[in-house]
């Protein structure tokens, strides 16, 4: 009697250990997704706070600050490629390309505001703001793309 | 010494993918100037201007995601090999500014009128 009761507690033991162990890995999956998404967040938090400072360099050529807007234009690329590398593990093709390009365009604007400063006919102006917008708009893109890729897993 | 880069094989390989829609151009601040992004990590940017001799030159530079130059190349567009990167520079507007789109908007609007 007393090896049956023994066998039958083995066995319960068995299949509590291989529950346990089924719970562990899931709460092991579910802690990985979560910690995943976090970083995605972050990224995004991340993309959003370049497209800041992509206005920033917006209203400063708005404000004919040719030297502020030069040195902002340096910083936002540094910082761009800065979150290229950190990022790198969670960012798509896609998203990397759009930082790529960012990173082309800003560089590209900061180097004629240092060399030849805010273009002085209203063509030019223009022309340098329809740019200024186009980085800015494809950062903040970006960042919402990702938020709502995160909201849509979330649900 | 090392071996010089081959960047021929650069400049028509970039080519013949432009010409098949496979790369994608976009325009930068600077006029005649376009870039493009290769899965992500690495950038070419291809120029065009004109010197004070009135010669012109066309420039293709390569940089990884660190945003470090690998390689420029710029050649008189008349010279040998300027001619490639001259294409190049083209193919690249195209697809840049969508010209033959456009043309062929303009030509269904002029067929229209």
């Amino acid at each position: 009697m007393l090896s049956l009761i023994a066998n039958f507690a083995s066995i319960a033991g068995l299949v509590a250990s291989i529950a346990a162990w089924f719970a562990a890995s899931r709460a092991r999956r579910a802690a990985a997704a979560a910690k995943n998404a976090v970083r995605h967040l972050e990224v995004a938090e991340r993309l959003t706070h370049l497209g800041t400072r992509a206005t920033e360099l917006l209203a400063l050529v708005e404000g004919n600050d040719s030297v502020g807007a030069s040195l902002r234009g340096r910083d936002l690329t540094s910082e761009l490629v800065r979150a290229r590398l950190r990022w790198e593990r969670f960012l798509s093709i896609e998203s990397k390309t759009v930082l790529a390009k960012a990173v082309a365009q800003v560089q590209d604007i900061s180097l004629q505001l240092a060399t030849k400063g805010i273009p002085d006919t209203t063509q030019g102006k223009q022309r340098l703001l329809r740019f200024c917008h186009s980085v800015n708009e494809s950062l903040n893109a970006e960042s919402g793309r990702m938020l709502a890729e995160i909201e849509s897993k979330e649900e | 010494m090392p071996e010089p880069i081959k960047y021929d094989e650069i400049i028509e390989s970039l080519l013949e993918k432009t010409d098949q829609g496979k790369v994608s151009w976009s325009q930068v601040f600077s006029t005649n100037s376009f870039t493009c992004t290769l899965d992500g990590e690495f950038t070419f940017r291809v120029d065009k201007w004109r010197d004070r001799d009135e010669d012109t030159w066309v420039r293709l530079s390569m940089t990884d995601k660190e945003n470090n130059e690998i390689f420029q190349v710029e050649r008189i567009e008349s010279n040998l090999g300027g001619k490639k990167l001259s294409n190049l520079h083209e193919a690249a507007r195209r697809t840049a500014l969508n010209v033959d789109e456009k043309i062929n908007a303009v030509k269904n609007i002029l067929g229209r009128i």
